[in-house]
């Protein structure tokens, strides 16, 4: 009887520990097809700019932006 | 007056953040990586937001350009370059040559951080403000009690010049003072988020500095 329940319990386990590898596997294929996916989402939406070459573009916008700042006067802001 | 607001982390009591205004000095560029611009303030070394940096060298930096209906929000890594008579000189320099070393890719590093002038800089910098300007740092610490109240802020110098041959020891020691507590501020951007609503539907743009060097840019939802 002993036997039996340890064997009852011994397939549960298993099954559980086969469910839950299932579903490991599982979330685990689904990650990495959301990585395939958000990488060429990303090869499609990300540009990459190199240090040594172009001014970024974030820069050329806030050059741009502080162009069109009031002239300086000889008042400080608390610092 | 090309002022942002910079963020800095207070660890002393408690992890707070502390923002203030600050103004846009100007960008130093390595000519090697001219695509990696640091950005150039500057403080009084006197103020907390010297320790709060030393403590933690992590900012962000706040623009909104009304004229052009533009946010940036610049996040980086800040180093300090003060005095080199100032007892907290060894220590922001340690400082700022292990930011070149936690970024070996960054602008800052490319600068060859050890080799460059940066007193020469620091001093270029503190003449090209206006006189008005530079006397600011002849004033008691800053944020400490106006002990004597108005009547004691009157005594102060409002103007500070670069002393001549012949000038007074007032002069002299007003300009040694103003320059002794000057204090550069030199920020290596590592993210912008930037956002313009200049256009409709508005447009934002992340740009985050990319492992092999350079950034990458993507847009996301305004």
């Amino acid at each position: 009887m002993n036997v039996n329940h340890d064997k009852f319990l011994s397939e549960r386990l298993y099954n559980h520990f086969s469910q839950f590898i299932s579903h490991a596997d599982s979330a685990k294929n689904n990650l990495d097809m959301n990585r395939i996916d958000s990488t060429s989402t990303t090869k499609k939406t990300k540009k990459s700019m190199a240090a040594n070459s172009i001014v970024p573009r974030w820069k050329q916008f806030l050059d741009r932006a502080l162009e069109k700042y009031p002239k300086a006067t000889s008042k400080r802001p608390v610092s | 007056m090309k002022a942002f607001q910079l963020a800095t982390i207070d660890v002393e009591a408690t992890v707070v953040p502390r923002a203030r205004s600050h103004i846009f000095r100007s960008f130093l560029n390595s000519p090697t990586k001219p695509g990696l611009p640091l950005l150039i303030t500057s403080t009084d070394v006197r103020t907390p937001k010297v320790h709060h940096i030393l403590a933690n060298a992590n900012i962000e930096s706040c623009w909104w350009i009304e004229r052009t209906s533009e946010q940036f929000r610049i996040t980086g890594r800040v180093s300090l370059v003060t005095s080199p008579d100032h007892q907290l000189f060894k220590l922001t320099r340690d400082h700022l040559l292990n930011n070149a070393n936690v970024d070996p890719e960054g602008g800052l590093a490319a600068l060859k951080p050890a080799e460059f002038d940066w007193e020469a800089k620091r001093v270029e910098i503190f003449k090209s403000l206006s006189a008005h300007m530079k006397a600011s740092w002849c004033r008691p610490a800053p944020g400490s009690v106006l002990e004597g109240g108005q009547d004691e802020a009157k005594k102060w110098p409002e103007r500070v010049e670069e002393p001549k041959e012949g000038d007074g020891e007032e002069t002299w020691k007003n300009w040694e003072t103003a320059l002794g507590n000057f204090v550069l501020v030199v920020i290596e951007p590592i993210e912008v988020d930037y956002l313009t609503m200049a256009v409709i539907p508005n447009r934002r743009f992340k740009t985050t500095r990319a492992v092999r060097g350079g950034w990458d840019e993507v847009e996301v939802v305004p």
